[in-house]
């Protein structure tokens, strides 16, 4: 008798224990606002309220590329938990905007750099750190430290900048390329190109549910945005010849569902011609009244397009027209 | 006779059982019959519509398309030489192309281990990334992963009909003038085979670019002579720079009230611009009549009037037909 409750006792502690390890490991798929999309073998993306963030793992550490939105770092990283074990090993900012830097200072401290000591690391830049180190281009650092800036801890600012070109390093057997994009997005925009994986993380130069948020105060403009799409666009890789097998590289956008090449070009198409619309408005001597009302979206509008919100269609076309007299030495306002 | 069975059936028991066993069997696998067998190679029944199904439809010719506004702006920008640019060569049509276009096609089945249709794939020609019909009651993939042209379709027999619906798809074409598509248009399509004719009816919602569904309906023959069907294989296809205009960040589209080709349909048949550009009143037969008092059709038809393989003008018998055929 006393074996049979000996028995039944370990059985009930055990399912105990198997129901506690499944519902936290359901946790982050099953939290509210929280979705992860396996990409590649190793590399996840993590939606976390709306925003993307790139989870790239494997036995050296996870590469956490953006952190989200401010508020949302304990989802996020109950996401990466779930995802892998092993620590955050660097964090990447694509821009300085609030929804890519959210989380910087919880992520960065939940994880760990590399140190010295550790197995199969020979030193370098990283002797001693203990949290995950930031790295963003220098603009990024900038607009962080400045008026603009004021608010973040200083846990959360960039702790390795590069300026100009490219910066890489390799990972989990992946050469992991940073580039940055001059004038898009913001003026400290970068893309992150995971080469073995074929994944391109895009930042807020794409966003697949709305129109591109171009941070004119920060130094982004319209046509450094077309730019960065046609840059993007050669970066990608068609899943050609045999198009029916899939394939092909995937980029990981700033909000919304993955993206492939064709979409890339449909993307690119939409935000050239709302640009072109505008400028020959511009070129009219219109308004910003008149460039509204003259609808330059029409036909996006309710695929892109919003009425309200931190960037709706009224503020798209304010970005692109101020952008565009701004280049133009037009006059605003008139 | 009924009698003198059942009495020897009740003499033996074991007879019996293996009787109602058997009924039981037979019951069992009932819906089985019910399944109609699709697999095959089916030319496209092309005297319908011949002239979207095989030239393709007319620059600004969305007669029939329930539009709303940001679907007729869309269609109305779109350029031809958009095909041409690297990134949209060899892209693939959505799934709503097997509706609306002129192409043959051959449908496979594959097996569960038990025998039963796991999947019906429909594959086109080259421009078509084949269609599967998911039979075995699988979830939607995610929809924030990467989607395929064709979405992703699931299926079930309705009697001897069967009923897909197809969703998760990307943005494109509805159709090859460049009335847009969006990633959250669903199709639900009645997929019917009488003997020799498949029919296949689609109901096209698109809540983006569409003010009312969509229905369209196609017709294909089944051909015991898989080479007749002809273009109905998967070719490898490459990107290549095939017109110097069209460099790279080029993006050919008309801007808006510059689309050249916005008045062909009024000039040449004196068909109502509204209808034209794809009023979903159009749609309807009351429309025909809203506008037949003040419908004037032209006394010469010059252009693509007479028909699939006639040179008869044989929308209207008065009316001269001198297009030599298309």
């Amino acid at each position: 008798m006393r074996l049979r409750q000996r028995t039944l006792l370990t059985a009930l502690l055990l399912a105990a224990l198997y129901g506690a390890g499944a519902l936290g490991a359901d946790m982050p798929a099953s939290a509210p606002g929280v979705d992860v999309v396996p990409v590649r073998p190793g590399l996840d993306m993590v939606m976390v309220q709306g925003q993307n963030v790139a989870v790239q793992f494997g036995p050296d550490g996870a590469v956490v590329v953006d952190t989200g939105a401010p508020g949302d770092s304990a989802a996020l990283l109950a996401a990466i938990r779930h995802i892998t074990s092993e620590p955050i090993r660097f964090i990447i900012d694509t821009s300085a905007s609030p929804d890519r830097v959210g989380g910087n200072a919880e992520l960065s401290v939940a994880g760990h750099g590399f140190s010295q000591g550790e197995a199969g690391f020979g030193g370098g830049h990283f002797l001693g750190v203990s949290n995950a180190p930031i790295i963003a281009q220098t603009n990024v650092l900038l607009a962080m430290t400045g008026a603009a800036g004021e608010g973040y801890s200083s846990k959360a600012i960039p702790t390795l900048t590069y300026g100009a070109g490219d910066k890489g390093f390799t990972l989990n057997g992946d050469s992991i390329e940073i580039m940055h994009i001059p004038r898009a997005h913001t003026n400290g925009d970068s893309v992150v190109m995971f080469r073995r994986a074929d994944v391109l993380v895009s930042g807020d130069i794409v966003d697949m549910q709305h129109f591109p948020q171009i941070d004119v105060a920060h130094g982004g403009s319209i046509n450094g945005e077309i730019a960065a799409l046609n840059q993007l666009l050669d970066l990608t890789v068609p899943a050609l010849p045999l198009y029916w097998h899939g394939g092909g590289t995937v980029v990981i956008p700033a909000r919304g569902r993955l993206a492939q090449q064709e979409e890339m070009a449909q993307y690119r198409d939409m935000v050239t011609m709302v640009r072109d619309r505008v400028q020959g408005l511009i070129n009219q001597h219109r308004t910003l009244a008149q460039v509204r009302a003259a609808d330059p979206t029409a036909g996006f509008d309710s695929r892109y397009g919003a009425q309200s919100g931190p960037w709706s269609t009224d503020r798209f076309i304010a970005a692109v027209y101020r952008g565009l007299t701004a280049a133009h030495g037009h006059r605003r306002g008139k | 006779m009924y009698a003198a069975i059942m009495r020897t059936l009740l003499r033996h028991k074991t007879a019996l059982a293996s009787v109602i066993y058997l009924a039981l069997v037979i019951c069992a696998a009932a819906p089985a019959y019910a399944q109609i067998d699709l697999e095959g190679t089916y030319n496209s029944e092309d005297a319908v519509d011949y002239r979207s199904m095989l030239l393709g439809p007319r620059a600004v010719d969305f007669l029939g398309i329930p539009l709303n506004a940001q679907g007729r702006a869309g269609a109305l920008a779109y350029s031809q030489d958009t095909i041409s640019v690297p990134g949209h060569q060899c892209e693939s049509w959505g799934p709503q192309y097997l509706v609306e276009a002129g192409f043959n096609i051959r449908v496979i089945p594959s097996f569960t281990d038990d025998g039963t249709v796991k999947s019906w794939t429909i594959s086109a020609w080259n421009d078509y990334q084949p269609l599967v019909i998911w039979m075995d009651g699988r979830k939607n993939p995610d929809p924030n992963g990467t989607r395929r042209a064709t979405g992703f379709t699931v299926g079930h027999w309705q009697g001897d009909t069967l009923q897909t619906l197809t969703t998760d798809m990307k943005d494109g074409v509805l159709t090859r003038n460049g009335v847009p598509s969006s990633d959250r248009e669903s199709m639900l399509t009645w997929i019917t085979r009488h003997d020799e004719l498949l029919t296949v009816t689609g109901i096209i919602t698109d809540p983006v670019y569409l003010a009312e569904p969509w229905v369209q309906s196609r017709e294909f023959i089944y051909t015991k002579n898989p080479p007749d069907a002809g273009l109905h294989y998967q070719y490898p296809c490459m990107q290549v720079q095939e017109v110097p205009e069209l460099g790279r960040g080029v993006v050919p589209f008309y801007m808006p009230g510059k689309n050249p080709s916005k008045d062909d349909m009024l000039k040449r048949f004196h068909i109502p611009e509204a209808a034209v550009l794809g009023d979903p009143r159009a749609m309807y037969p009351q429309y025909r009549d809203k506008i037949k008092a003040q419908y004037t059709p032209p006394g010469i038809c010059t252009y693509d009037c007479c028909g699939w393989g006639d040179f008869r003008a044989t929308a209207n018998p008065k009316m001269e037909c001198k297009d030599k055929g298309f």
